[in-house]
């Protein structure tokens, strides 16, 4: 494995119309890890990899996977990149062993054992048709045959969405048991943060198109703080709260979630009036939706 | 792509059969009611259009289902060329509909030859080749509206108005057919690529899709405009078809019965016995021979463009004429529909030297005998002797493109090049057949232009009216009309001259020329491509005046000006913004219009705009 970054933009802008998807972004991603990718809704991340994989031309920048320029992978190229989307698209007339078969043949890499290990977790029978699977099937038999192609990247976009607790458990750990033993990189995107924690190495969190944050999850989780303070009355400004990313007011108590705000925003606190202090530790569900909340969109009444 | 070929024909392997069924019901069904083999070019365009629909249903479904962002992504992100991927179900669309299409029609077909007395010739070893093509090329149609941007995504469609349009017959025809549909692969191959919605990026990818843009915009405007002036005309009454004709018009002219038309015509001669023809002549005197036939059958057409079916109630046999026998076959008419023999040209039964038209005998002589004409000979069925005796013959190098007419004492015949007159005594003496022309009256003008041919018999003779009012109102051809006096010797003498008022203004008549003269080119010669030459001449097409020049001149600078601009904001190369500006130069607006189409605008062009970030 080389040191050459799986995915690297430098000042990617893609734009449809007068709405800018994705802004100036420049994002460079390390080969061997889980990268998690998370944002609120239109947050760019589909069309990151839209880009990533060829299916849009930027407006402008450039962007390139596994060190090829995304605007012209060859199929050889593609052969290297696994991609399962959340729809789990696959032919719904054709059965699952004529699907296999069809993909072992365009994968030159194919390892039949990654395969078997995945789809062992689910009751597939090779005969059935694709379209009389349930979802999670769908998104099992995807993973396996994304799985399966040895890729040097896999791309997951939201695979876990709509799948029950079961299946969501068996998706997970197919992918980790075959990532441990493939070794290959995995770009995965998600709104579930317990996911996220349970299997990213590297947090990267991105709002409106633009990258706002990139670290390993629990070192995110260590910089974002939840402070309850006893407040005689209003407590201070919002603005004038250094790091705040959200303030509310639960039985009488002010928690202040706020980010990169060591023991110094307690004398903050104490100076605007408060009364008794508290630090919390923050999960990384609250600290995300607390990131991300700062600047999501919402009706202008609210 | 082997994969996909057989993931795709197992997907559609039964629709495809059930259409198969159906179509074979159909044909079925219809082949009890009429010979299909022998259909007019009108049927047999009808039929196309269901099969170009067919399979642009199929086209629009198949790559409907392939173009969402996710399905289009899982379907191409694999180690395997677009081109490869495009090709297993591109292939196997054509399998089915050779299976739903093609089957059917040869099944009917080897019935017909195999089952039946009906003829089936050669010829029409064609109609399953040429109904999978235009299947085809309706499916590939159907494939790039879905696979192209919305804004360009309807280009293809000229190719389904060319397969209509097209002037070339039998296997020229197809191969017309075959060249329309590899430019629709092309276009469908550079448009299946992971960025579909992407401007085309390299010289051959662009001019494949350009150009049928271009004329799709060219035919699009000219209809447009064509229709909304004519609408608004009829609205405020100025529709020289609806009522706002001028007097010595074309379209007076047209309308007007043998007998005006004929006196309108008399009314520009010089001679002292002009005004004595026109007193005297009745709505019965003056009769319409109508215009030559614009067309003559050929050998190896494969639709009939005049009947070539006739039946001979007598003997209870439906005559149908063969091309590869070049004779009539018959079948029993209403007993046995068993074989009848075959009926050729005299004793011998030779075979005919031109697909004969069989019609009805004119009124006036041998009126219970069917006629035919084939090349330059009008030929006699008689019955007696079962064959066709030549009857009425034409000098060589003439065809005849009319049935014969009866005048008096003479029997005219139209020819492509004259009128020919014939003494109707001697016509009667089967002895002396096949008869000579006694005269020959050169039409004054473009046969092919001719409107209306009016005869009339006065004392001194015959007199021919040509009016050059054919081939359509609008249509920038000479328009005037000539009468000609023909004596008992068989003389001709020019007896009246006038130039026909154009109703139309001259911007209305070369419209289609002035928006785009390369366009106007490229259109007709797409559609004249292995055209068979034709029967009655080229169109004494007048020549654009200067003005309508100047005009065309003026648009085509300003495309290339107005070209020069939009390049600047688009995101191509600078080799290929100075092949864009040539282009529009040359072509003008139609080229422009796809320059717009092709390529959105590119983010220095919006720049300008504000930005609004994206929140869904």
């Amino acid at each position: 494995m080389t040191d050459t970054p799986v995915i690297d933009t430098r000042q990617l802008v893609v734009r449809y119309d007068d709405k800018l998807a994705i802004d100036h972004l420049d994002l460079c991603l390390e080969p061997g890890s889980v990268h998690a990718i998370v944002g609120a809704n239109g947050a760019g991340k589909s069309t990151l990899f839209r880009v990533l994989l060829g299916f849009q031309k930027p407006t402008s920048g450039s962007a390139s996977i596994l060190g090829c320029d995304s605007q012209s992978l060859s199929p050889a190229d593609r052969g290297r990149i696994g991609f399962v989307n959340e729809e789990h698209t696959l032919p719904p007339w054709m059965s699952v062993d004529a699907v296999l078969q069809m993909q072992r043949r365009h994968y030159a890499r194919w390892n039949p054992a990654a395969y078997e290990e995945v789809v062992g977790h689910y009751n597939i029978v090779p005969k059935q048709k694709v379209g009389q699977l349930s979802r999670g099937e769908r998104a099992g038999l995807n993973l396996a045959l994304a799985l399966a192609q040895s890729p040097e990247l896999l791309i997951l976009d939201e695979p876990t969405l709509g799948l029950d607790v079961v299946a969501k458990r068996a998706f997970l750990e197919s992918m980790l048991y075959s990532r441990e033993q493939e070794g290959c990189t995995v770009v995965y995107c998600s709104h579930q943060m317990d996911e996220v924690e349970r299997v990213a190495d590297n947090l990267v969190i991105m709002e409106r198109g633009a990258l706002r944050h990139v670290s390993p999850p629990e070192e995110f989780c260590r910089r974002v703080a939840c402070w309850i303070a006893e407040m005689p009355f209003r407590g201070p400004d919002p603005a004038l709260v250094p790091g705040l990313l959200r303030v509310q007011r639960i039985d009488g108590l002010h928690h202040y979630l706020v980010f990169d705000q060591g023991e110094g925003f307690a004398t903050f606190l104490r100076e605007h009036g408060a009364r008794a202090i508290e630090r919390m530790p923050v999960g990384l569900d609250n600290a995300v939706n607390g990131f991300l909340s700062r600047h999501h969109a919402m009706p202008k009444a609210a | 792509m082997r994969d996909f070929f057989r993931a795709e024909l197992l997907r559609f392997r039964l629709p495809a059969l059930l259409v198969a069924l159906v179509h074979l019901l159909i044909l079925g069904f219809l082949s009890r009611l009429t010979d299909l083999a022998q259909e007019s070019l009108i049927s047999y365009r009808l039929i196309g259009i269901a099969y170009a629909a067919l399979g642009a249903l199929l086209g629009l479904y198949q790559m409907g289902t392939y173009r969402r962002p996710s399905t289009w992504l899982a379907l191409l992100h694999r180690p395997l060329s677009p081109r490869r991927i495009a090709g297993g179900l591109f292939l196997a669309g054509g399998v089915l509909l050779f299976v739903a299409v093609a089957l059917p029609v040869l099944c009917l077909l080897g019935w017909q030859a195999t089952m039946t007395a009906r003829v089936v010739d050669t010829r029409h070893v064609w109609l399953p080749l040429a109904a999978w093509l235009i299947t085809t090329s309706g499916y590939l149609v159907g494939a790039y509206g879905m696979l192209a941007s919305r804004r360009h995504a309807a280009g293809a469609t000229v190719f389904l108005l060319l397969l209509l349009t097209a002037h070339a017959v039998g296997a020229a025809a197809v191969a017309v057919q075959l060249l329309g549909l590899a430019w629709l692969v092309g276009m469908v191959a550079v448009s299946f690529r992971p960025d579909r919605l992407d401007g085309p990026r390299n010289p051959v990818a662009t001019g494949l899709l350009a150009l049928p843009l271009q004329m799709a915009v060219y035919v699009t405007a000219w209809l447009g405009v064509s229709m909304a002036v004519q609408l608004a005309w009829v609205v405020v009454g100025a529709s020289p078809t609806n009522g706002a004709a001028v007097e010595g018009g074309v379209v007076k002219t047209q309308q007007a019965t043998p007998r005006v038309r004929m006196s309108a015509g008399l009314q520009a001669s010089s001679l002292p016995q002009a005004k004595a023809w026109r007193d005297g002549f009745t709505e019965d005197s003056v009769v319409a021979m109508g215009a030559p036939f614009a067309e003559a059958p050929i050998r190896g057409q494969l639709a009939n463009i005049a009947p070539t079916v006739w039946g001979d109630t007598h003997t209870d046999t439906r005559w149908t004429f063969s091309h590869d026998r070049m004779r009539m076959v018959g079948r029993g008419l209403a007993d046995d529909h068993g074989a009848r023999g075959e009926l050729g040209v005299g004793r011998n039964q030779s075979a005919f030297p031109a697909v004969a038209m069989p019609l009805a005998p004119p009124a006036g002589i041998a009126s219970k005998y069917t006629i035919f004409i084939a090349g330059d000979t009008v030929y006699r069925h008689v019955a007696d002797e079962n064959a066709a005796e030549p009857w009425l013959r034409l000098p060589k190098g003439e065809t005849v493109q009319g049935a014969p007419y009866v005048e008096g004492s003479r029997v005219l015949v139209p020819g492509s090049r004259a009128l020919y007159i014939f003494n109707r005594a001697d016509a009667l003496v089967q002895a002396s057949w096949p008869q000579t022309p006694v005269a020959r009256i050169p039409v004054p003008g473009a046969v092919a232009d001719l409107g209306h041919v009016d005869v009339a018999t006065v004392d001194d003779g015959l007199l021919v009216s040509f009016a050059f009012t054919g081939g359509g109102l609008f249509h920038p051809v000479s328009r005037h009309q000539d009468v000609v006096l023909v004596d008992k010797y068989g003389a001709t003498t020019d007896v009246a001259s006038r130039t026909l008022i154009q109703d139309f203004p001259t911007w209305y008549r070369y419209m289609d020329w002035w928006m785009s003269p390369t366009m106007d080119w490229l259109d007709r010669s797409a559609k004249q491509l292995f055209e068979p030459t034709p029967t009655l001449g080229l169109s004494d097409a007048v020549p654009p005046p200067m003005p309508m020049v100047i005009l065309a001149l003026f648009l085509c600078a300003l495309a290339a000006v107005v070209a020069g601009w939009r390049v600047q904001h688009l995101d191509i190369d600078p080799r290929a913004r100075m092949a864009w500006i040539i282009a529009c130069a040359i072509i003008g607006l139609p080229a422009l219009a796809s320059l717009w189409l092709l390529y959105p605008a590119a983010e220095r062009e919006k720049a300008t705009t504000p930005l609004r970030v994206a929140t869904a």
